[in-house]
């Protein structure tokens, strides 16, 4: 008996059930390259501990000590190996350690960490699976793909998903077993482990007279990756795991299929599964930017107060820098917009300007204590006045939620530009008091919110697939150097352009905690593009992810209304000129590199790259060394420079 | 200090005592008409006028440019375009300006007045000159964006003002006696070089590149200046981008002024392509879910009730339920009709909903719409035409249950949930929608944002069917100007809409036949091209549309399309403006081979070569086409040209 017409071989050997009370061993392997282990992992080995009798976990690379704690406690033991040859290497490393113990068990299910879950009950698909006579199931399966995908050549035969594979005992004496193992080829790369693995241990053992079976059957009649593009269907159908893969891919890829990840989340908690362990875990290893399109994690809001809980304030303090004091008090009725109380912080980099700041203080009904800092330096501006100057507050603890706003006025811009940013950044922190307050409600509602705030500014601003400018090389390092290894978006970081947000102080411990002083900032040349404080600017989403914080981006419709308006219009334009769909335009100006001028040059390297991408190099040597033949060609053409000098 | 009451200042007024003032007050339309801003504008004026003289350019319509004489003294024709010096030549040849303490030299190129011209009056009265104009442009060559549908707007003069002491120099003489085509910048310098003091009441710096006008019309507004210069709604929107001019605010404030908008939506709907209005006014509305707030004082108390009909048309039944769910979210009562494609279904419909417990599905009626190839829209216009025709309804509500049968499984929930929920996501958000109609009685029609999961329509909205539908448009009488890349349309084919707003679209008599597969010759497939025009021809009518989203659908749509236009973004350098005006003039890149790369040589870096080989190229890719549909008909091959 068996699911799918795929698994059942031509000539099937006896198998039969789990037995009531039988013995399975589960052998987990996991990957993480930190070594510390994402807490979805053990709340996955916790819900399998009452079905298995033993829980071998196998770890591709080293842990930390805090792994390893992690993972005692949810397995009976632990072994760590080279990180070579990916999962599958890992199972037979498991297998390989396990040696003639495996003979106590009925039952082994190899698996791996690339799922959460359970999203719905392991029991159910255990009580559907246990008493079916077959050697072999699986959870999801993949339909058979002519060509192969990966090799464009021959067949991706009907597989069993490889993330988890139970073996029954009759199979797992078999000398064909034993020799599957012992023959698995070297494995280099993840291709690998789909084409000498995943794709080709279903069919090597349905062809050998064994029998399978999957607990959730091809989910369409198209042969499609089901756990990661149907995801929210397979919960639909009973499913347990929840692959991680949904939530990282590319998204414009997933865009074009259709997948949105917000409704499987959405789904995912309506079972019961506690969502902010797959928040924790994408914060640190999904880029931010991805994340956020990814998960739709953009909250609009509305004027009305629809969410805060009065019943339980966030010790909140604001952190206002003034440079212009005669902003004070516009910055500080936005402010007021906030819920409840909440104490006030303001630095300034001279005395006057305190003074002057003071004043406007006492004509205001305070709504908690209120201080104003006369900055050592006006270094750094108001990242400066924030990392060294309340270095204090913000690791002391006394706060749940900090509020960074400074008087922005952008001299250096176009006065309308300058005004539209302000008002970028005030309307979307806080819009109106019912609009703060679920702001606040945000965090309320969500512990693993890190940061909150308005969506990267682009009217008047270049800063679409400009976002990094010059400051990605400098932001590696320094982060690097912080310990933050939240892997980095690829055209623009998410950051809160502008510096003004809600964030937990606790989330933005590894930037507050290193020592800054104002000579690290430089004096007002330094601050430049490239320079400390623009990579800063962009730093606190990437530095709250590594601490396993989310961010989540805020704002209020009018806002949206011409933000949204003007990215559609640009986006039909900025691709009417490309054959196909919206991916596959990204990927050939992807192909195509930087358009510059658009001069023959730029073309010229277009085509390159395009086309004779092996001879890049030396085609850009020859290029650098015929300038002296260009010019004289150049000069040959424009006679206007034969008399010049 | 005198008493006289129409003094306005002391000893100390250097301008005209007496105030008398002509007003020549030049209309230009592409249209051809005289619409309800200019009206405005000129009854505004009428108090400030000791004599209104209208210029009429040729073409305007006789009939409307007669009704004018009872807004002014005189009204005269002027045979030409009226948008440079010439016009106002035409009219000084025949007025005596003698008279007046000042002449104004205006006309129809700008929404107002915005507050009154007391204030800027006065100001200006103030100072020590012989002429003086509204607002100066130091720009004398803005940037135009031909190529991307947006040439150089014209409009005649904003507002120049010559005192007597100029009437009577020669440099003033001189000046009219040749004709000119010049703006009025062009006279101001001349009045400058002939030693004339001139100002300007809103100097250039005001806004960037010197052309406040235009790139800075909030920071004028906030100066005082009365007036919004319908230039602003001729431009290229990524260029109003740049310089974060933002209309919305705008039309936010003067409407809060007291300047009826109303009028400016029925001009600017008629002339301004859709889709681009659309972006630069920032119309896309994003929607509560919650209850709906009171309305403000400035709308009528409590809401007025409106009539309401539900028009669905149900191919297959498994949609039923979803429909049933939807229709609990439309607050306050309505009719229901639903049209299926046979009469069995209907009988199958007719019995469900008489069982149902609500009272609008027991009086729903059923039609049956036998449109083969028509889809929905067939269903609607020609099923439903005395619905849409008739008087009977404020607004309709257009849903359908078709269903996507070539999209993947994802793609088909996501677009059908895109539509649904934008159009009847809760009842507090549907009375929002009812709001925005009681609000703008201009509003024509709502629909969700050109959709850009899971598909590519984006870049590409026309597909196959802008000439047709610029055939088929042009038999409609529709008259404003189609968008370049897409255009504004319910590609879902779901809306909520008033009857009038396309009572001239459904005027017309479609026939069953209309759709059939041998008219596809001649509409390409008329559903589609319908489709696409259902919002021109509205504007046509001076209506114009929003696009509306609730709030979890806004986040997911903008989260996907502010990271797709990131990563598009990523190779060019500079503003979306430059970005787009770069790809623009490559064209097409094909897939990047070498002859569309030295094609995109060329037109980027010899354009003038790039304009005369492209007809050339047309014609010869032209020929080769016509050659491969004649061996193909010779062949007898069926050729479908209609894409999903």
């Amino acid at each position: 008996m068996t699911a799918t017409s795929e698994l059942i071989p031509a000539h099937p050997r006896p198998a039969s059930a789990f037995p009531v009370g039988g013995k399975r061993l589960l052998i987990y392997v996991v990957y993480d390259r930190r070594g510390e282990i994402e807490d979805y992992i053990p709340f996955a080995l916790r819900s399998l501990r009452p079905h298995m009798s033993h829980i071998l976990v196998v770890v591709n690379g080293a842990l930390t000590a805090e792994g390893r704690a992690k993972l005692a406690d949810v397995s009976d033991e632990v072994v760590e190996r080279e990180n070579r040859g990916y999962d599958i290497w890992g199972y037979k490393h498991g297998l390989e350690h396990t040696g003639d113990r495996i003979d106590d068990y009925d039952e082994v299910v190899i698996a791996n960490d690339t799922w959460y879950g359970p999203v719905r009950s392991f029991a159910d698909v255990f009580e559907g699976m246990d008493p079916r006579e077959v050697h072999f199931w699986g959870i999801t399966d993949h339909a058979r793909v002519e060509p192969h995908p990966f090799t464009r050549t021959g067949y991706l035969p009907y597989h069993l998903q490889s993330y988890w594979v139970a073996v029954r005992r009759e199979m797992l004496q078999s000398e064909e077993w034993q020799a599957y193992w012992r023959e698995l080829p070297e494995m280099t790369s993840y291709s690998d482990a789909v084409v000498k693995h995943e794709g080709v241990f279903t069919e090597h053992f349905t062809g050998l007279g064994f029998v399978g079976d999957v607990a959730f059957p091809l989910l369409l009649d198209v042969p499609e990756n089901y756990p990661v593009l149907y995801a929210r269907q397979l919960l639909e159908a009973g499913c347990p795991t929840l692959k991680r893969r949904a939530f990282f891919q590319w998204p414009p890829y997933l865009d074009q299929v259709g997948v949105v990840s917000r409704w499987t989340l959405d789904a995912a908690a309506d079972h019961g599964y506690p969502v902010e362990l797959i928040y924790a875990d994408m914060a640190r290893n999904v880029a931010p930017k991805i994340m956020n399109a990814g998960a739709a994690l953009m909250s609009v809001l509305p004027d009305e107060d629809v969410s805060y809980d009065p019943g339980s304030p966030l010790r909140t303090l604001v952190i206002a820098h003034i440079f212009y004091p005669e902003m004070t008090d516009e910055m500080l009725d936005r402010a007021d917009n906030l819920p409840g109380t909440y104490d006030l912080l303001i630095t300034t980099p001279e005395s006057e300007r305190a003074d002057a700041i003071r004043k406007r203080l006492q004509e205001r009904a305070p709504r908690g204590t209120a201080e104003v800092r006369v900055l050592a330096s006006n270094n750094g501006r108001d990242q400066g006045a924030f990392l060294v100057g309340c270095r204090d507050v913000l690791l002391g603890g006394e706060y749940d939620l900090i509020v960074k706003i400074h008087s922005k006025k952008t001299p250096q811009d176009d006065p309308a530009v300058g005004a539209h940013f302000k008002e970028q950044q005030f309307g979307n922190l806080l819009h109106s008091p019912g609009y703060a307050a679920n702001v606040v409600a945000l965090f309320q509602k969500e512990p693993g919110l890190g940061l909150a705030y308005p969506p990267t500014v682009h009217l008047g601003h270049p800063t679409m697939g400009h976002g990094w400018w010059e400051n990605k090389r400098g932001f590696r390092e320094l982060a690097a150097s912080l310990g933050i290894r939240v892997p980095l978006d690829d055209a623009s970081p998410l950051a809160p352009y502008g510096s003004m947000y809600f964030a937990r102080p606790i989330a933005l411990r590894l930037l507050v905690e290193h020592p800054w002083s104002y000579d690290d900032f430089g004096g007002a040349e330094a601050y430049l593009d490239g320079g400390l404080a623009h990579i800063l600017e962009r730093m606190p989403s990437y530095a709250a992810g590594e601490l396993r914080y989310h961010t989540r981006t805020i704002v209020a419709s009018d806002y949206l209304s011409t933000s949204y308006s003007a990215l559609s219009y640009n986006f039909d334009q900025l691709s009417a000129t490309m054959p196909g769909s919206t991916m596959e335009k990204i990927q050939l100006l992807k192909r195509l590199g930087p358009w510059d001028y658009g001069t023959a040059r730029d073309l010229g390297r277009m085509f390159v790259s395009l086309h004779l991408p092996a001879m890049q190099g030396r085609l850009k040597t020859i290029y650098r060394r015929s300038e002296r033949l260009r010019s004289a060609l150049w000069r040959l053409r424009h006679p206007s420079s034969w008399f010049r000098g | 200090m005198t008493d006289g009451l129409a003094d306005i200042g002391g000893a100390d007024i250097r301008g005209p005592r007496d105030n008398s003032r002509l007003i020549l007050f030049a209309i230009h339309s592409t249209r051809g008409e005289v619409d309800d801003a200019s009206r405005h504008q000129l009854a505004e004026l009428r108090p400030l006028a000791s004599r209104l003289v209208v210029i009429v350019e040729k073409g305007i319509d006789a009939a409307e440019a007669a009704a004018l004489s009872g807004m002014s003294d005189r009204v005269l024709w002027f045979d030409g375009r009226a948008t440079d010096a010439r016009a106002y030549r035409r009219a000084l040849q025949d007025e005596f300006v003698e008279g007046y303490a000042e002449v104004v030299l205006t006309g129809n190129g700008w929404f107002g007045p915005i507050g009154s011209f007391d204030h800027v009056l006065e100001r200006m009265a103030a100072r020590d000159l012989d002429a003086w104009r509204l607002i100066e442009t130091a720009d004398r060559d803005p940037e135009v964006f031909p190529q991307e549908g947006f040439p150089r707007a014209r409009a005649p003069w904003i507002w120049t003002v010559a005192r007597r002491e100029t009437t009577r120099t020669a440099a003033w003489r001189e000046y009219w006696a040749v004709e000119r085509s010049d703006d009025e910048e062009d006279f101001n310098d001349h009045l400058v070089v002939n030693g004339l003091r001139t100002e300007a009441a809103f100097p250039a710096g005001l806004g960037p590149r010197g052309n406040p006008g235009i790139l800075a019309p909030a920071a004028l507004l906030r100066a005082g200046c009365p007036v919004l210069l319908r230039a602003v709604f001729a431009q290229f929107p990524p260029l109003l981008d740049r310089f974060a001019v933002l209309v919305r605010p705008i039309l936010e404030d003067i409407e809060r002024r007291g300047y009826p908008v109303a009028h400016l939506w029925r001009a600017v709907a008629r002339t301004t392509p859709p889709a681009a209005l659309n972006a630069l006014a920032g119309m896309v509305e994003v929607l509560g879910d919650g209850d709906a707030p009171i309305l403000g004082e400035q709308e009528s108390p409590g809401r007025t009730p409106l009539r309401v009909c539900v028009i669905v048309h149900v191919p297959h039944l498994d949609f039923v339920d979803e429909l049933a769910g939807r229709l609990t979210k439309v607050p306050g009562p309505f009719d229901l009709v639903v049209t299926t494609t046979d009469g069995r279904k209907a009988a199958k419909l007719r019995s469900r909903l008489s069982k149902s417990t609500h009272e609008w599905a027991r009086r729903a009626v059923v039609r049956v719409t036998w449109v083969p190839g028509g889809r929905d829209i067939g269903a609607l216009l020609i099923g439903c035409k005395d619905i849409l025709l008739s008087d009977r309804y404020d607004l309709l509500i257009r849903l359908h249950g078709r269903e996507l049968r070539r999209k993947p499984l994802n793609v088909r929930e996501y677009a059908r949930r895109y539509q649904l929920e934008n159009l009847l996501s809760s009842p507090g958000y549907v009375e929002r929608v009812f709001d925005l109609f009681r609000r703008e009685p201009g509003l024509g029609m709502v629909f969700p944002p050109l959709i850009h999961i899971g598909y590519g329509i984006m870049g590409r909205g026309w597909g196959a069917y802008r000439e047709p539908a610029e055939k088929l448009g042009s038999a409609l009488g529709v008259r404003v100007p189609l968008d370049e890349v897409s255009p504004l349309a319910p590609y879902g084919g779901m809306w909520i809409g008033r009857p009038e707003a396309l009572r001239a679209f459904a005027a017309h008599e479609w026939k069953v036949g209309d759709y059939h597969r041998n008219r596809r010759s001649q509409w390409v497939e008329l559903t589609r091209v319908q489709e696409r025009l259902l919002c021109l021809a509205a504007a046509e009518s001076g209506y114009h549309c929003r696009t509306i989203l609730n709030a979890e659908h806004a986040a997911i749509a903008y989260t996907a399309l502010e990271y797709k236009l990131d990563e598009l973004s990523s190779n060019t350098r500079g503003y979306p403006v430059e970005q787009i005006h770069l790809l623009r003039r490559a064209g097409w890149t094909g897939y990047g081979s070498i002859v569309a790369l030295s094609r995109m040589y060329v037109n980027l870096n010899h354009p003038r070569i790039a304009s005369v080989a492209q007809p050339a190229y047309r014609l010869l890719r032209n020929a080769a086409l016509l050659a491969k549909r004649l061996v193909s008909a010779a062949r007898n091959e069926h050729v479908d040209d209609g894409r999903q």
